[in-house]
Formats: structure tokens, sequence, C-alpha cells
């Protein structure tokens, strides 16, 4: 175990600083669509706990999103320390999640969805009217960029360390996460709620627990997206971008963390290289996702799975540890069927 | 774990090593680019196909004529989606990082063009929009140029039309509950305030609102003369045919919207006594916009509308400062920008003022037998 | 004027009640939420508008039959070829195909039609009835007319005819429904053309009122979902009355609260209906589905 976790930091590490390198070659604009797709990382992985470890369908995450953007904006734009106003803006949509989470997760299935769904369309709409607090349609200026010490995080490449460094700490949470006993247990809920409460576990406490991180996750994400535009406007965080997110975890494969990572970079970066396609291009990008639903229902991270499974395997037979990783993956795909 | 794992890292890898790939750089020396961010896709892309109609016949003419001393003007368009600030910035930072592009013409919407705003300041380069909103120039971007009338100007001008010449007292007000509505009517409603004149009804709706039956009662109730709507398209042409259906008889004013073709065609005969702050109508008898008229019907065998007409415009000023700019690049082209005096459009003579509003004249129609008619030029500061 | 307001909720309340119909169609057979509803009424629009109408010239009955036939085509494809590869992958997987779905039908529409909306004509527009001093449209005429017959066609053929049964029976147990005998595929594509037809009518009634665009379907079949949840999801009734009952709390939510906050107002009361009577009128207490 001591031993797995050495390896697991040190590849981290070593992606984190291969990343940094990148970023100081790559074009600016690339730079620019990595900071977005960094963001919807933190949205999707956030949205896996309640949806992918959880089992319950939330629609909220553009709304937490915005809760946690407008929150920080807000008190930013009143000049308060910057640092405080972050964390304040997590704790209120975590606050926001947990009220939220406390009473909707009685309900179940597309109830909960719809639920959710008309919490993000409430929340849109007063982004929308409370004119005085939100700036209304035209959203918040000005927004100034973060800074650490005297140096101001006012261009891509710096925004690119911080989002990294955070994007990483999140896929990391959600990884020790699902491999500690809490996250085994949820995982026995959300394949048999019954028996999982029979052998003593608190479903309800559970799921509102991972509602409440899920929100969380998003606030962060709104108090990166705001430092990261300068600009919000409840566009960002209309109702109908709630199903991005879904989308996102979906495609990438549900209830692991490499699934909501992969379908986030795919998300954000798919339309980007689809755009010498012109007008059609959005077009296409439907086309795309109906497919990788079709040919991969669960998930691309779950077509890996099976396709190791079935056809690696047998070359890293010899590797008793490898081969232990491949039966967990395939494991695991039954489960989730 | 460990599989996840590397499918992660790959999958990392494949889009940074994809990155690098499309990295190659398309400047040219001999061509000069321009970009355009306009919503190609979605919900408003009929605005970006005309913006896209009229800047393409301008700069078809100049390169057809050689071109700038001998440099063909390059267009790359991008699509930014209409309001949506994540894929304006997108689109903005590919045209002014990747594409090399001197000036950008767009983003159209607000919410679209204030994160954008930043981005060309940091990369200084200028750009032409036609969002109205007057928190576009009220940031006090150098780099930002509005080639419509800013509806600070044209909400003041049709207020006092309704009050001096409509003699309107009990006024309502209407918007979409969007930025442009917002920041419409929040200058209608100073401007009323100036005559002291406060509304006596206000109501919203969203542009995909079907029903304005309550908001009509609800008018009616209030007993008002007349209603000073600032929406779009769509929802302009249900609420007038919803008026006359349900036999509503107070005036109807508003902002462009009611003056352009969806609004005829989508109102019917409904749309008849519209009135309408605008910068540009169709079949208006002034030769110069009779002649922009054919030349387009003769390329797109359809009439020009607004947006076409006020981009071909855009346009042709930028076109207009590159010709007049000392060198080609970006802070040249914005002086030259800045530099522009009544410079002669279809609209309007454009003159640049601080501040960015290059447009300062509008014209107040009303619909007469399906037709807007000029009824009077209205001009202020 | 309360009769006014009631009379113009209920024409909008008519419209998301027929679309909660075709939602309701699918849930029972396959139980899943249709996320692509609103587009499938809006390409029926299109197809009406923008091919039948504009191009042919068809007089409108002849128009509505085209369309229908286009959408049962459609229906069996998109049953075919995205439901069916997906009939044994988790609930989620088949709704985010549906969200996709509705992505491209949407971008697609633009690409096809243009940008610009269309305007449909109708023969029942031109005329409006007044009932008092309240007025409306003939097209509404038309959209309830529609929806009570269609509502009887649905309740009677799942009750009273073989394919209704097995219909319901795939939906209840499509394994078992298998082994005794029934051609779940046949009957689920079945399913999947009925509910694209009703989306094709409520499509072609809807558009002479909304103007055709890419647009047009999203927040009405937001609000027909809705509908579906205040009715009792799944049951045919709870669709026509939840609709009604959300079509005329709008309006006068519109009319005596606000007209900026309609959308609160009736998602709220909404949020509130569903965390205290979840299983809505008409429903019985919740069944979780597998």
């Amino acid at each position: 175990m001591k031993r797995r976790i050495a390896v697991v930091s040190i590849t981290l590490i070593i992606a984190y600083t291969v990343l940094l390198f990148l970023a100081q070659v790559l074009d600016v604009y690339y730079v620019h669509v990595l900071n977005v797709a960094l963001i919807n990382i933190m949205l999707a992985v956030g949205l896996n706990f309640i949806v992918g470890f959880g089992g319950q369908i939330s629609m909220a995450q553009s709304a937490f999103f915005g809760i946690g953007s407008y929150t920080y904006s807000i008190l930013v734009l009143h000049h308060s320390p910057m640092l405080l106003d972050a964390v304040f803006a997590v704790i209120i949509t975590g606050i926001v999640g947990l009220a939220l989470g406390w009473p909707a997760l009685k309900l179940k299935g597309h109830y909960l969805a719809l639920a959710t769904l008309g919490f993000g369309v409430i929340m849109g709409e007063l982004m929308t009217n409370l004119e005085h607090i939100t700036g209304g349609a035209n959203g918040l200026t000005g927004i100034p960029p973060f800074s650490i010490g005297s140096l101001q995080l006012n261009t891509d490449g710096r925004m690119f360390v911080l989002l990294l460094a955070v994007a990483f700490l999140t896929v990391i949470l959600s990884i020790i996460f699902s491999k500690s006993p809490i996250g085994m247990r949820t995982r026995a809920f959300r394949d048999d709620e019954t028996a999982a409460s029979m052998v003593g576990i608190n479903v309800s406490l559970m799921k509102i627990m991972l509602f409440t991180v899920s929100a969380m996750f998003a606030g962060l994400a709104g108090v990166l997206y705001a430092g990261l535009l300068g600009y919000i406007s409840p566009d960002v965080f209309a109702w109908s971008t709630t199903f991005n997110y879904l989308v996102m975890i979906v495609v990438g494969g549900l209830g692991s963390t490499a699934g909501p990572v992969i379908g986030a970079l795919l998300f954000t970066f798919i339309p980007e290289w689809l755009r010498f396609l012109k007008d059609s291009y959005m077009a296409v990008f439907g086309l795309v996702v109906i497919i990788m639903i079709v040919v991969a229902p669960e998930g691309l991270k779950g077509l890996g799975a099976v396709v190791w499974a079935r056809h690696l395997k047998r070359l890293f037979r010899r590797n008793p540890e490898n081969l232990k990783a491949s039966r967990e993956g395939t494991a695991y795909e039954h489960h989730s069927n | 774990m460990k599989k996840a794992r590397k499918c992660l890292l790959g999958l990392v890898g494949a889009v940074c090593l994809g990155s690098i790939a499309g990295c190659g750089t398309n400047q040219s020396s001999k061509e000069i680019n321009i970009g355009v961010s306009a919503p190609l896709t979605g919900q408003f892309a009929q605005d970006g196909k005309y913006m896209k109609q009229g800047i393409q016949l301008a700069v078809n003419d100049v390169n057809a004529k050689g071109g700038i001393g001998g440099r063909q003007i390059k267009l790359f368009f991008e699509d930014d989606q209409g309001p949506n600030p994540t894929v304006a910035s997108n689109a903005v930072t590919k045209l002014v990082t990747q594409d090399n592009v001197v000036a950008v013409i767009g983003p159209h919407f607000s919410p679209a063009m204030l994160p954008a705003e930043s981005l060309f300041s940091k990369y200084k380069v200028p750009a032409l929009t036609g969002a109205t909103g007057p928190v576009i120039t009220a940031q006090g971007n150098p780099w930002i140029f509005r080639i419509r009338l800013n509806d600070s100007i044209g909400a003041k001008l049709l207020v006092q039309y309704a009050v001096n010449d409509l003699h309107l007292k009990r006024v309502g007000l209407d918007y979409v509950n969007t930025s442009f509505g917002q920041s419409g009517i929040q200058a209608v409603k100073q401007a009323l305030a100036a005559d002291g004149i406060t509304p006596v009804d206000i109501q919203t709706h969203d542009d995909s609102t079907k029903d304005f039956t309550s908001q009509i009662l609800s008018f009616e109730k209030a007993k008002v003369d007349g209603v000073i709507v600032w929406t779009d398209d769509q929802p302009s042409g249900l609420l007038a045919q919803q008026m006359k259906q349900l036999g509503a008889n107070f005036k109807l004013i508003g902002s462009t919207s009611f003056s352009q073709p969806p609004f005829l065609n989508l109102a019917g005969s409904a749309s008849n006594g519209a009135y309408a702050i605008t910068d540009f109508t169709q079949n208006n008898p002034d030769p110069r916009i009779q002649a922009w008229e054919s030349k387009f019907n003769s390329v797109y065998h359809t009439k020009p509308e607004l947006y076409a007409t006020a981009y071909y415009d855009a346009m042709n000023i930028l076109i207009d400062a590159l010709q007049h700019s000392s060198k080609v690049d970006a802070p040249s082209i914005q002086k030259a920008l800045e530099n522009i005096k009544n410079y002669q459009g279809v609209i309007t003579n454009y003159s640049y003022s601080s501040g960015g509003d290059m447009v300062h004249a509008g014209l107040i129609t009303q619909v007469q037998n399906g037709q807007p008619v000029v009824i009077k030029k209205v001009s202020g500061s | 004027m309360s009769l006014q307001l009631i009379i113009s909720g209920l024409a909008m309340g008519a419209i998301y009640a027929l679309i909660a119909l075709g939602f309701t169609l699918i849930w029972n057979a396959v139980g899943i939420v249709n996320f692509a509803q609103g587009e499938l009424v809006m390409i029926a629009a299109y197809v009406s508008a923008g091919w039948l109408a504009m191009s042919l010239h068809l007089p409108w009955v002849l128009n509505l039959l085209m369309v229908m036939i286009f959408m049962a085509i459609f229906g069996i494809f998109i049953a075919r070829w995205m439901y069916h590869p997906l009939r044994k992958s988790s609930q989620l997987s088949a709704i985010v195909a549906t969200i996709g779905l509705s992505l491209f039908l949407k971008n697609i529409a633009v690409l096809i039609w243009g940008p610009e909306p269309l305007i449909d004509p109708s023969p029942f527009k031109a005329v409006t009835l007044h009932v008092g001093r309240a007025a409306f449209s003939g097209q509404y005429i038309s959209i309830l007319a529609a929806l009570l017959i269609l509502m009887g066609l649905q309740v009677f053929m799942f009750r009273r005819t073989q394919v209704g049964r097995a219909m319901q029976a795939t939906a209840q147990d499509g394994e078992v429904a298998r082994l005794m005998g029934v051609n779940t595929k046949t009957i689920i594509s079945i399913i999947f053309a009925y509910a694209f037809v009703l989306a094709g009518i409520a499509g072609v009634l809807m558009a002479p009122l909304f103007y055709v665009s890419a647009d047009m379907g999203s927040l009405v079949a937001l609000k027909a979902f809705a509908a579906c949840i205040i009715g009792g999801f799944g049951n045919v009734q709870g669709a026509l009355v939840g609709g009604l009952i959300l079509g005329v709390l709008e309006a006068f939510g519109s009319y005596f609260i606000s007209s900026q906050y309609v959308d609160v107002i009736s998602f709220g009361l909404l949020i509130a209906f569903l965390i205290f009577r979840p299983q809505g009128i008409f429903g019985e207490p919740i069944m979780e589905r597998p």
C-alpha cells in the first residue's frame, strides 16, 4: 500500500511537471482552452461524487457553479481579502447544497433530477433578476485576477499553474475518497440501497454528504472561473448548461475518477477541434456525443477497460499486479450494469 | 486504479500533443488578417448570418479593387454562440493569438463582448462591435469601438419622442430579461425620470415567452396610454400579435426590433402603428440606402436588414482606418479608428467620440400598411 | 379578466400536456425521460413549416399526415439505432444519449432550414373566438381537441388493445415479457414511433403559434416534464391535469405576482410539491425502477 501511494504521488508529480512545461511551449490559445477544461474537470469530478459514487441524478451542478462564482465575485468586488472570499464562497455553496440536499435527496431518480433542475432554473432567474446584487443579465465585470503576494495571475499561463494544481488536488481527493472505507460504503448503497441500510449504513446521510461535496467542488470551480475570465454572467450558469456536466461524466464513465476527467477534457476540446467545420461543428459534436454513448454506454473509461480485459490482459499475465488491476476493471464493469 | 490513471495520463498527453500539432501559425505577410467573432450556431445564429453577409460584401469589394496597399484582406470567422462568455473568450483568444488578426469585428452580444474586452486590451487588438448596451463603452476601454447607437442615447431619444410628440402620460414598460433588455429599459427609466414620469406598470419576459396575455391584461388594468418595449425580434412579434387578438389599444413603442423584417413578418397586420427607434430600415427612400439595397440584392437576392448593414459599415470603417493607418498593425489601426470623423456609411455618418461610440443619431419609425416609415430623424450626444 | 387568464393559461397548459403525453409514453415503455422531446417537436414543426407548407404547399391535413409518417420513421430509427444498443446500460446513459440527440437536432435544424425563424400558416390561426369579453385563437381549440383525442386514444390503447398490453408488459418487465412471447424489440420500436408521432402532432399544432425556431422546444419541454411530475409520472390523466394546472398557475402568477419571477414561482411550487407529494396528484407511491 505504501509503495502504491509512493508510485501514485511520483506519477502525479511527474505529470504535473510535464504539463507545466507544456504550458510554456504551447500556444496561449490552447493554454486558455486547457484552463477552461481544468475548470470543467473540477465540475465533472465534483458531479461524479453524487451521480457516479452516489447513483443519484443531480442536475444542480450549474446552479452551484453559479452560487460559488457569484458569492466570490460579489465579495471580491467589495475589496475583501481574496483568499477569505474564496473559502467563504466554497463554504456557502456547500451550505446551500446541504440545504437543498436535505429535503431533495428523499426523492429518487427522475424526481430528484427535476427538483434539482428546477432549482437550477430558479437560481438562473435570481441571478438575472436581482440586478442590484448580481449585476443582472449584464453580469459582473472587472473581477480582479488572483494574486499571490505581488504576483498577479493575469495571464493564461500563470492561471494554468494554479488551475492545474487545484484540479490535481480535486482528482487526488476523488481517488482517495473512492478507495477509502466511506467510498466503499457509498458503492454498496449505490448498488443496493436496501441491503446497505440493513447492514447499518446511514444511506440518507451519505447521500447528503456526497451532494454537499459535489456542490463545494462546483463552488470552487465557480471561484476559479471568475478569476480566470474576470467576468461572469447568468449565461454561464444557465439551467441548460447543467446537461453539459452530465454528458461529460457519462461519456467519460461514471463512478471512477478517470471517467469525469476524460469526459471534461473531451467535452472542452472536441468542439474547439471541430471549429474548422464552421457552422456545422456543433451538430457534428452532438452526433459525436450520441455515437460515443452508443458505442461505449458505460463511458470511454469503461470501453478502455473492456478492451484491456479482453485483449491486452494476457500480454501482461506475468506481472501479477497488472493482472489484478485489470480484474478490478472488469469486475467494476459488471457492477455498473 | 492503475489503469484509470494510465487512461487519464494518456488522454491528457494526447490532448497536449494534439495542441502542439495544431500550433502552426498562419501569419502571412501578404494578407491582412481580420477576425470576426459572431454567433454562427445556436439560438442567435441569424444575427451571425447577417453579420457575415455584410462583412463579406465589404471585403469582397476592397479585395476586388486590389486590397489595401496591394494586400488582400483575409477574414477569420469564429463562433461565439451569442451570449456565451466562455465560448466567446475561446473564440477571441483563438482569433488574436492563433490567427494573428490585426482587428476583430464582434462579439455582437454584451455578455460575449464583456469578457472579451479584457482580452482585447491585454492583447492590444481593436474591436468593432454592434452590441448596444451602455456597459460596453462604460468600461473606458480604448480598444473597443461601437458602430451602433448606444442604448442610453437611443432610449433617451425614444422617450423624448414618446413624451413630447406622442404626449404619453401613463407609460408601461416591458423588456426582455437579457442584458440587452435590462440595460435598455434602465436607460428608458432614467430618461423618463428626467421628464418626471414614473412608469405605472413594468413587465418582463424571456426570449422563449410565448404567451403575453397576463402582461397585456396587466397593462390594461394599469390604464396605460402606451408601452415602451425593449426586446428581441420574436417576442416583439408575439406581443403585437396578441395585443391585437385581445383588442388592446395602447400604443406600442419599442427598440429596433419593432422596425425590422422579422417583426413585420411575424406580427403581420398587427405590426401596424408600432413605433421604434432604429438606425436603419428597409425601403428608406434615401438614395444612399436605395443604392445599398440593390447592391446587396444583386449578391444575396434578398434585402439587407439592420445587422448586415451595420456590419457592412463596420467593415468599411475598418477598411478606411486601414487605409489611413501608418502601419498595418493593431495599435496603428486603433489610432486610425480614433481619428474617424464624419465617415459616410450607409446608415449614418460615423464619428469617433471618446468612450468609443461612433453613432450619434437614429430614426423614429412607425409601421404603416405593414412597412416601417421614417417619421423623424433624431440625434443626441 | 380572470376568464381571459384562465383561457390563456389553459391554452399554454394544453401545449404542456400535449408534449407531456410523449414523455409519459416513453417513460412507461422504457423507463427513461427523453430530454430530446422538445427538440422532436421542433423538428416536426420545421418539417411542417419549412418543407411541406412552404415548398410543397400541401393542404393542412395532408401536411399533418406527412409529418406523422416522417416522425414515425424517425422514431423507429432512433429506437433501433440509439435506444436498442443502450437498453441494458444504466438509465443515465440513455438519458445522456437523448441530451446528445437534442444538441444534434437543434444544430442540424439551423443548418437545414437556416437561422431565421419560420412562420407557419395555419387554417385555424385566423379565427379568433370570443367567450364573453375573453378572446382566444382558433389554434388553441385545435390543440385542445387534439389533446383530448390523443389522450383518449392512449388510455384506450394501453387498457384495451393487444399491442397496448404488450407495451405495458414490456414496460413493467422487459425480460419477462420477452419470455412470454412478446417481441419486445418490435414493441419498443412501435412505442418510439408513436411517441415521435405525438411530438410531430404537437409540433404541427404549435408551429403557427410559436414561430418555428431551433429553441422553440427546450423550455416548453421542461415545463411539460414538470407537468408530468405534478400529475404523477407515467400517468396519462396526470399529464393532462398537470399541464393544465401549470399553465393556469403561470398565467395567474404572472398577472397577480410578477412576470419577472414567474418561473421562480412555478418551479418553487414544483419543488415544494415534489417534496411533500412526490407521487404527484394521480400517482401511486413511488416505486423505483430498476
